[in-house]
């Protein structure tokens, strides 16, 4: 492919992507949010995800507070939203446990609900399974 | 996680086998930090398994009591133990027929283990 057959199209979404950042800042705040979010979710991803939502909150401040090169209007929806994608970022951040808690946790078709360990119930279990062999596996999430 | 897809295969290949599989999640690696997803839990998706959350790390530490030598970050985990009929976790966390780690790795010989446990 010619330098200019790829550089074109690179241009034009890379002028896309300044046009919005200009008049729509609070773009940037919606994907730190869902970037956050799906570090949820994917937990092996997730300090990879933080890094640009953390990124993407600065660019969103600075666009807010300190850009001069725009002359779209500091509206309150913007500012609101800043804030709420700034809370939610760290809520997911600092209180995963608590969030990721929120989320439902389905185990396979045929399988129990996921039980969080209590050593008696689990020997319990354990024990009363054994008119058959059994297979443990201690495993991390990630 | 490639070890409980590998567990997952074993049990295919013995889908019709009387076993009771008891699956515990614990954090161990920094990324451990909730509860495991639908998605993860999915890894393990054989009916006849029993999934557990394990955020303190109790199992793990119940076993380390019958260690004479402690596991390496003091944590048992990636690790997959076979446990014959009739045995029963009294006073102390049974010692397996078959035990081997990282999962991934002793999966064949977990395969391999299986139909002398299951031989009537």
């Amino acid at each position: 492919m010619k330098r200019g057959t790829l550089t074109a199209p690179l241009a034009a979404l890379a002028s896309v992507a300044a046009a919005l950042s200009c008049c729509l800042p609070f773009g940037y705040l919606l994907a730190a949010a869902g970037l956050a979010g799906a570090g949820s979710l994917l937990e092996a991803g997730r300090p990879y995800l933080y890094v640009p939502s953390g990124l993407l909150l600065v660019v969103g401040f600075a666009r807010t507070y300190l850009g001069k090169e725009c002359r779209a209007r500091r509206t309150r929806t913007g500012v609101v939203l800043l804030w709420t994608a700034t809370a939610v970022v760290l809520a997911l951040l600092v209180l995963p446990r608590w969030v990721g808690a929120l989320l439902p946790r389905y185990t396979p078709a045929g399988q129990p609900p996921l039980a969080t360990l209590s050593l008696p119930e689990f020997q319990k279990q354990f024990n009363d399974a054994a008119g058959r062999a059994r297979i443990v596996t201690l495993l991390s999430p990630t | 996680m490639r070890g409980a897809s590998a567990i997952q295969s074993v049990l295919e290949q013995h889908a019709s086998a009387p076993l009771s599989v008891f699956v515990v999640w614990e954090p161990v690696l920094p990324t451990d930090w909730i509860t495991p997803t639908s998605g993860v839990l999915a890894r393990i998706r054989d009916p006849r398994a029993v999934q557990f959350w394990d955020p303190d790390r109790r199992l793990s530490a119940k076993i380390i009591e019958t260690r004479a030598d402690p596991p390496p970050g003091g944590v048992v985990w990636d690790v997959v133990a076979v446990f014959p009929k009739g045995t029963r976790w009294e006073n102390a966390f049974p010692s397996p027929v078959f035990q081997g780690y990282p999962v991934i790795n002793a999966a064949e010989d977990l395969r391999k283990s299986l139909p002398a446990v299951l031989a009537p």
